[in-house]
């Protein structure tokens, strides 16, 4: 896989939050204006891009039975750190995301593209898919972000656009409207990407497989 | 030596990790938080939101008289108090300084920090909810159907509960006040 690849790989094709599925709780939860979803967007690229880089550097030295332990050890190290400097710095942010900050430990992104890509990969690659499905979760909050803000509340980045114009759909800020706004987004970037769900999939690879069959006849 | 390559080198490696990671750690925290700028406990967004409340500069009073007020403030011409209240709203705590003037009346307000509905709720935080509270002595009550006696305000529509809390608010610092205007003269 070419370097260029590596990094345009998580913008579109695989991106972490409209095709992996990856990160749905922050994804849905700090939606509710663009300017939150940036925020939590940068924060994570920050954690994703120093896990990526420390963990393909020591890739080698971390004996196996030990090795989910330390990424997460240095995942929330990276963590804590970033939650230190946005409190120092950026309060307001803090604020907004609230607990969804210290949580970047738990986003399955960031452990997945450790266990997937660092670990088996050089600095360089690790950096650039680092940086890729970085950008590419910053998009996709910020697409959210932007629908939810501009439906919802009328504003878009605070500045305001139809709110005098249009009676603001209140729904949209709710959880709710999150839900909503994420399954109307993943379906056209699936009409845009014309992916199909794939030959494998089917009942047979599901636990409720013969319950479900019993049911159906 | 496979005891060795089975559990203490990896003990040993995971012992190491965490040593680093705290160390880094350590740098981090030492070096965003310096200075806090916090005086008596008193952070500087809440020492700048009760100077705004008061109109001049702010002087921590007191710390936790009550359960429920945090600080209490005064200017330094003696013209006004103002309490740091913590109230339950709907949604989590309401956090909120409020201003009484000399003479027993709500000379100001102002939400710090709250987590109520988006836009339902969130509206205690709005001049056209806050006004209302303006000028007030006595123990201030909530109607639905529109105000009618002088101690009367509107609650927000569709948000009961926090228009409730933030007038609890209120009366908590009026009545505070009533204890504690001695420090005034």
């Amino acid at each position: 896989m070419g370097y260029l690849k590596t990094l345009t790989n998580g913008i579109l094709k695989e991106n972490p939050v409209l095709v992996l599925m990856l990160g749905m709780c922050p994804s849905l939860a700090v939606t509710t204006v663009a300017k939150s979803g940036i925020g939590m967007g940068i924060a994570t690229t920050f954690v994703l891009l120093g896990s990526n880089i420390v963990i393909s550097l020591i890739k080698n030295l971390i004996p196996k039975a030990v090795r989910l332990p330390s990424f997460i050890v240095i995942i929330a190290g990276f963590v804590t750190m970033v939650g230190f400097l946005v409190e120092a710095y950026a309060p307001q942010l803090n604020k907004d995301l609230g607990i969804f900050l210290p949580l970047i430990v738990v986003n399955c992104i960031i452990l997945a593209r450790a266990e997937i890509f660092a670990s088996q990969n050089g600095t360089v690659k690790s950096i650039l898919d680092a940086l890729g499905m970085g950008i590419g979760f910053t998009l996709a909050l910020f697409l959210m972000g932007s629908v939810r803000e501009l439906i919802g509340s009328g504003t878009w980045l605070g500045m305001t656009v139809t709110k005098e114009l249009v009676e603001p759909m209140k729904f949209f800020v709710t959880p709710a409207g999150g839900f909503f706004t994420l399954g109307i987004i993943i379906a056209v970037v699936n009409f845009l990407t014309h992916k199909k769900p794939s030959e494998k999939n089917g009942c047979h690879g599901c636990p409720s497989a013969d319950a479900c069959a019993k049911v159906s006849e | 030596m496979k005891k060795f390559s089975d559990i203490i080198k990896p003990t040993m490696v995971l012992a190491i990790v965490t040593l680093i990671v705290s160390s880094a750690l350590v740098l981090t925290y030492n070096l965003t938080h310096k200075e806090d700028g916090k005086a008596n406990g008193v952070s500087e967004a809440i020492m700048t939101a009760a100077s705004e409340v008061l109109g001049s500069e702010a002087i921590v009073v007191e710390s936790e008289p009550t359960d429920n007020i945090k600080f209490v403030f005064k200017d330094s011409e003696n013209k006004a108090m103002a309490f740091y209240v913590v109230t339950k709203g709907y949604g989590g705590e309401i956090h909120m300084v409020v201003g009484v003037a000399k003479d027993g009346t709500i000379k100001n307000a102002k939400v710090t920090q709250q987590t109520e509905t988006p836009d339902l709720g969130s509206l205690i935080e709005t001049r056209e909810f806050i006004g209302q509270f303006i000028g007030k002595s006595q123990t201030v009550e909530v109607v639905k159907n529109g105000a009618k006696e002088t101690n009367q305000v509107d609650a927000l529509a569709g948000a009961t509960i926090s228009s409730k809390a933030f007038t609890l608010g209120i009366n908590t610092a009026l009545s505070a006040f009533e204890k504690m205007k001695g420090e005034l003269s």
